[in-house]
């Protein structure tokens, strides 16, 4: 009875922890003096103001925003086939092949980041979108992949085989039976691929200029010479976007993190 | 079909005929070569960068790394936050994991708690880690509230200390393990649980003898990828840090972006990967082990 | 002579090390009832799917109407399959289940729901063609499978264990009206089965398998009556099995009890499969050995045994006797009458008529 009431108060403390730095940030956004408080003292949309009037911001928005949805499209088109292959066909090397699209998860990106940073200098690439996202397809893909292939299974295969029974062929198979079966995965896949994006510093920071820069490097470039109320409200607008793309994620898929589903 | 589920040797995996590469071949080529030419190609140029000095090959760039005091200094900094964070991150994200699975028994809650797990999954490091900045700051709530409650006299710094770095990366990678444990744990068989019961065991002999060594691949998978992601971190190093403490990739980056050595810089990086990775084979090592005995 | 509808010539197999199927050949007529039977891992399930295109064979060739098909994907197959759970589409109602073959033939959307409720109604579902396979029962589900499958009117329908996941009462159901379907809609059936009752009531000719080959094709009478091998002998039906040798005058000694009884029937010549001793085995089935009240019965070979056992299966009785070395079945219609227990003394026989005789020996 006692482990359990403790079980709670750790529970409920790691909880806080968790929703504790998030609840601050939104909260300083708010404030009226011009440096960061909190609690906040008065209440104002100021900083929201300013950030809009700065077009760096919205520009770095805009990036981000082209970036994620770019790799995330790519992630979708290398991962798609290369889950299939797998999971359809018996070929060599199938577990090499599989260590080295999903090894990005596990690489520092500091690392693949230096590394893609010389490498497209040499291809003149250097600091370019296409030098972002070639980056960004890479450190993604694994999160499509790793969501699509436990949905390829031995009754999904069955369907397969039904279909091409029935007269299917293989691409109207694949469009009629695969696509609808595997659609929760994709998606999940794509939303968690598409906010690894969005989120990421380590990779982009080598490739990104003061003109070509995404959300995030841009505030960790500001945040460590100046700190405002302005990084906090550009901060508390990235909070809801994550926010946003979670609900998004319950309703159209269904979080099945947790439970006994899967 | 089916009989692969019920069994049958009928369809036993084929032992790699020619035929299946063929037929994979045309799936396969996108993906490969682009994780060729964009992944792999560039990790051996920089590898092969790091084994070229003065125009010919030579290993003078890991003798300048390692035979430095200062990079073991650093690598001793570095891992010793990524083994603290790790440390704490398990004792923390267990208990949690177990009572958003096992103890909460309502969906709506658990459905909401899932929910303020991801949000900070899905928020930038450098967002979160500037709630610590705000947080941790000398008249940061933490401060204000350890002093205000009479646990402290006076402030004290954690901006710039490992304590700071190591409390931002514990909060960054928390969710990791949560939900690395809780999925593990949702997968467990309760009537593997009852039967314990059944046969005389007490709640924490069952937990010890039957639940703990079943979740263990999912605690074990979590934790090689929380001690990666926080020996491999740079971002919230470089901001709890205040430039007083170094953690390995900050070298790095110093070497490509600003004196742009990509010899002694592909070094640097070769190392890191390679004490990061021989660090997770070990604790995969003696995380098998554990699994066999149990 | 036309072309069999489907005829598969030394079809072989391999998975890694596992031989699946090992030269198989066959012939299936338009209209016939084939049941393909063996324990697990015989290669049933693998000939099935190389016929339906799911597998490729090592060797061999495979006709349907004297085209070979062997190289052929399962699309351009000119047949269809029951899957063993089924494989409805979930995401699709038991109409449009039905309707995706024909659809996928080219036939217009409106003419292919129409045949998709007449091939529902064949199986007594019209009711059901908005529902969604997860809301119907396995006995529906296995309809409607067989729906889908007949859609095309295929001259050739397989069909994996279709009955396996149905209950035994629905089961027994199903095999009638399945055999009544395959009379009326005239398609031949290859049917894949490891329940030998369910191919003896609805297969006009019986294929059984072993380790990758066919040990017998046949009425399910004459597997029954006349197994050509040992193992059919043993895997159709209970036998007694009596240890025999050659004789020395082209005639054979079989073991009953202590008796040596003299063979001179129809019985396979020694060869590869009698092994260097030349053996061979008298399989007798329980309901002909009968136990008797005087040891000359005429007509009948006879011994001395002692009861071990008596089984009532509900209408018929199954008496164990131990007659020597070995445990003999009898069995007869009725109840287990009084005065019939264990140690009880009795007298065992008979007809030698009824005695078939195999390859090998019997497996202890």
């Amino acid at each position: 009875m006692i482990a359990r009431i403790l079980l709670r108060i750790v529970a409920w403390a790691v909880m806080a922890y968790l929703v504790l730095p998030l609840v601050v940030i939104v909260g300083a956004s708010l404030t009226a003096t011009s440096y960061l408080a909190f609690p906040p003292q008065g209440l104002t949309l100021d900083w929201y103001g300013r950030m809009l009037a700065d077009t760096s911001y919205v520009a770095a928005f805009g990036t981000s925003t082209a970036l994620a949805l770019a790799a995330t499209a790519g992630a979708v088109l290398l991962a798609l086939p290369a889950a299939l292959a797998i999971a359809r066909h018996d070929f060599p090397a199938k577990r090499t092949l599989l260590s080295l699209l999903m090894s990005p998860l596990v690489l520092p990106h500091v690392v693949l980041g230096a590394a893609l940073l010389q490498y497209c200098a040499a291809l003149g690439l250097m600091r370019s979108f296409a030098a972002l996202l070639v980056g960004h397809v890479v450190i993604v893909t694994p999160f499509v992949l790793r969501s699509v292939l436990p949905q390829l299974t031995p009754e999904q295969r069955a369907l397969e085989e039904a279909s091409a029974d029935l007269g299917a062929r293989p691409f109207e198979t694949f469009l009629l039976v695969v696509l609808p079966q595997i659609r929760g995965g994709l998606t999940s896949g794509a939303i968690f691929a598409f906010i690894s994006s969005w989120i990421n510093v380590e990779l982009s920071i080598f490739n990104t200029t003061a003109e070509l820069t995404t959300i995030p490097v841009k505030l960790f470039n500001y945040v460590q010479y100046t700190i405002d109320p302005v990084i906090a409200a550009v901060s508390s607008i990235t909070i809801a976007v994550a926010a946003v793309t979670i609900v998004l994620l319950d309703l159209t898929v269904g979080l099945h993190v947790l439970s006994k589903r899967r | 079909m089916t009989a692969a589920l019920t069994g049958d040797p009928a369809t036993v995996p084929a032992a790699a005929p020619p035929t299946a590469l063929r037929r994979a071949l045309p799936l396969l080529a996108a993906p490969v070569a682009f994780f060729v030419a964009f992944f792999a190609v560039p990790m051996v140029v920089v590898l092969s960068s790091s084994l070229m000095a003065g125009g010919a090959p030579s290993l003078a760039n890991y003798a300048r790394v390692l035979l430095d005091q200062y990079h073991w200094d650093v690598l001793a900094v570095t891992f010793r936050i990524a083994a603290l964070t790790t440390l704490a991150v398990t004792l923390l994200g267990y208990p949690l994991a177990y009572y958003l699975v096992r103890v909460v028994s309502s969906n709506a809650l658990r459905r909401g708690c899932v929910i303020l797990l991801l949000l900070p999954l899905f928020t930038s490091n450098i967002v979160r880690s500037f709630g610590w900045m705000i947080l941790l700051g000398r008249n940061g709530l933490v401060n204000d509230t350890l002093v205000g409650i009479g646990l402290l006299e006076r402030p004290i710094r954690f901006l710039g200390t490992e304590t700071g770095i190591v409390i931002g990366l514990v909060y960054i990678l928390l969710p990791f393990i949560v939900l690395a444990v809780g999925n593990a744990l949702a997968t467990v068989d309760p009537t593997l649980e009852e039967a314990s019961a059944d046969l005389g065991s007490s709640p924490f002999t069952t937990f010890w003898t039957v639940t703990f060594p079943l979740c263990l691949p999912g605690l074990i998978a979590g934790v090689i990828m929380v001690f990666t992601l926080a020996a491999s971190a740079y971002v919230t190093p470089a901001l709890l840090s205040g430039g007083k403490i170094t953690v390995f990739p900050m070298l790095i980056f110093q070497q490509y972006s600003t004196v742009f050595d990509v010899h002694y810089g592909g070094a640097l990086s070769i190392t890191l990967l390679v004490f990061t990775l021989v660090l997770v084979a070990l604790a995969g090592r003696i995380g098998n082990g554990g699994g066999n005995r149990s | 002579m036309p072309p069999a509808l489907l005829s598969i010539r030394d079809l072989g197999k391999r998975f890694g090390g596992f031989h699946a199927l090992k030269g198989v050949s066959l012939e299936v007529e338009h209209g016939e009832f084939i049941a393909l039977l063996g324990p697990s891992g015989c290669g049933k399930t693998t000939l099935l799917r190389c016929i339906a295109g799911f597998l490729t064979p090592d060797s061999g060739d495979i006709r349907i109407g004297g085209d070979s098909v062997t190289r052929l994907p399962p699309h351009r197959r000119p047949l269809n399959t029951v899957f063993q759970n089924y494989a409805l589409f979930p995401h699709m109602s038991v109409l449009d289940n039905i309707a995706y073959g024909p659809r996928r033939h080219g036939v217009p959307r409106g003419e292919a729901a129409e045949r998709a409720a007449q091939a529902l109604q064949l199986v007594g579902l019209e009711a059901l063609g908005a529902r969604y396979p997860r809301e119907l029962s396995g006995g529906q589900q296995q309809r409607v499978a067989l729906a889908r499958a007949v859609v095309n009117r295929p001259k050739l329908l397989l069909l994996d264990e279709p009955l396996s996941a149905l209950d035994m009462k629905l089961r027994k159901r199903m095999q009638i009206e399945l055999k009544h379907l395959q009379e009326k809609l005239g398609i031949a059936f290859v049917f894949v089965t490891h329940d030998q009752e369910e191919a003896m009531s609805m297969a006009d000719r019986i294929v059984v398998m072993n380790r990758g080959l066919i040990e017998q094709v046949g009425s399910g009478t004459a597997v029954y009556a006349t197994p050509a091998t040992r193992f059919v002998a043993e895997f159709i039906g209970e036998a007694n099995f009596l240890p025999g040798a050659a004789d020395g005058d082209g005639g054979l000694r079989l073991a009953f009890g202590t008796a040596a009884v003299p063979y001179s029937g129809p019985h396979p010549a020694p060869g590869p499969g009698t092994g260097a001793g030349g053996s061979r085995t008298g399989v007798l089935r329980p309901e002909h050995l009968e136990l008797l009240d005087r040891a000359d019965a005429p007509g009948f070979l006879t011994e001395r045994g002692i009861v071990e056992d008596v089984i009532n299966t509900g209408g018929q009785t199954l008496v164990m006797v131990r007659v020597g070395d070995a445990l003999l079945a009898s069995r007869r219609l009725g109840m287990p009458g009084a005065g019939l227990g264990r140690g009880t003394q009795v007298v065992v026989g008979f007809r030698p008529e009824h005695l078939h005789v195999v390859a090998g020996e019997p497996v202890p």
